[in-house]
């Protein structure tokens, strides 16, 4: 065999190594990039899941703030130092006036006394019923609104053998605001 | 000549492998640590914080013509703490009309169940010199109320209460436990 064959032949030999490892390279480069893809695929779904639920989370911490900051409004509120404190002498009147239900922006208010609660179902505050009574409907909520509660002061001017002293108990006012889509 | 052919493309064949599997292993430890479930920590809550500020104001019967006036619970607080002997004008000492009032409200509002969501609540009340600072606790506290059981408990929430007194403060610290 001629040595010009012979080199022709070896460079084809060599030619068809240097292919084929190519080949081999961009498979592998392929694969690799798969695989991260799938893994960072796998890893977005789970810190997904893990943002809604800080999502929701901080979405109920700044709703809880809201509710406080209606209980706190002078409007409603004890007055004074005192946080998270709603006057129930105040609310009762406050209910009664109609012009008030769209005070604030809101689809629902409600004020409810939690503790002590001795009457077995909701029974409706108005100057006939109050103060044996459990419930302050402000603004009826809406069907289609959420609501979001806070634990308040309920607190009254109370008469005892001739002595006034404040008596509070423990209530939860409710916020009904619009579904968010 | 084949046969050291054969060798190196063997050779490749096996560190094409062994690089696939090394991939294939960081991506396994990767996703564990990730996916490794978190240990339950405490989250702050404002909601219990707000319960504790309204529970503080909650009147209670106990009288006492000294003061005068009707103890609520951050008054009764500050007298178990300060002097345990003191007794309300029924003779009922402070700390058990404390201790009483607050199982009342907690077994109304947080009961405990091992079905409902609820499983556990802790209430302590404790003197601490800096609020900052975790480890100025003084334990054990004036009042610490427990029900129920940790098992099953899939998030963690406290609020507190501080009480401001003349050596720091006195924290009214509530622990809840909830299931599914």
């Amino acid at each position: 065999m001629s040595e010009n064959s012979k080199n022709s032949c070896n460079i084809l030999k060599k030619s068809k190594k240097g292919q084929y490892k190519i080949k081999e390279m961009i498979f592998m480069l392929l694969f690799i990039t798969i695989f991260f893809v799938i893994v960072l695929l796998f890893y977005l779904a789970i810190s997904g899941q893990n943002l809604k639920n800080e999502f929701y989370q901080n979405t109920k911490q700044g709703a809880i703030l809201l509710v406080a900051k209606l209980a706190d409004s002078p409007e409603l509120s004890c007055g004074g130092k005192d946080s998270v404190c709603i006057d129930s002498d105040k609310l009762v009147v406050f209910k009664e006036h109609s012009v008030y239900k769209n005070f604030w922006n809101i689809d629902g208010l409600v004020i409810k006394q939690i503790y002590p609660n001795d009457l077995n179902a909701s029974k409706e505050c108005n100057s006939g019923t109050y103060p044996n009574c459990n419930t302050y409907t402000i603004k009826a909520p809406v069907n289609t609104s959420v609501p979001d509660e806070s634990y308040v002061s309920l607190c009254r001017v109370d008469l005892k053998e001739g002595y006034n002293y404040k008596k509070c108990t423990i209530g939860k006012i409710i916020v009904y605001t619009a579904k968010l889509k | 000549m084949r046969k050291e052919e054969n060798k190196k493309s063997q050779q490749e064949i096996v560190g094409f492998i062994i690089i696939v599997l090394m991939v294939v292993i960081a991506g396994v430890i990767f996703l564990s640590i990730s996916l490794r479930p978190q240990k339950a920590v405490f989250t702050d809550s404002a909601d219990l914080s707000n319960f504790l500020i309204a529970g503080a104001r909650f009147t209670t019967d106990c009288y006492i013509s000294s003061v005068p006036g009707y103890q609520n619970l951050e008054d009764l607080t500050r007298s178990c703490a300060s002097n345990p002997l003191r007794k309300c004008d029924d003779g009922r000492n402070v700390c058990e009309v404390l201790n009483s009032s607050y199982n009342g409200i907690l077994n109304k509002i947080w009961l405990t169940s091992e079905v409902g969501a609820i499983k556990y609540y802790s209430l302590n009340i404790f003197y601490q010199l800096n609020l900052t600072d975790p480890s100025t606790k003084k334990l054990p506290g004036v009042l610490t109320i427990t029900s129920g059981k940790t098992a099953g408990c899939l998030t963690r929430i406290a609020g507190q209460n501080p009480l401001s007194i003349d050596s720091g403060f006195l924290v009214t610290q509530i622990e809840i436990c909830k299931g599914a």
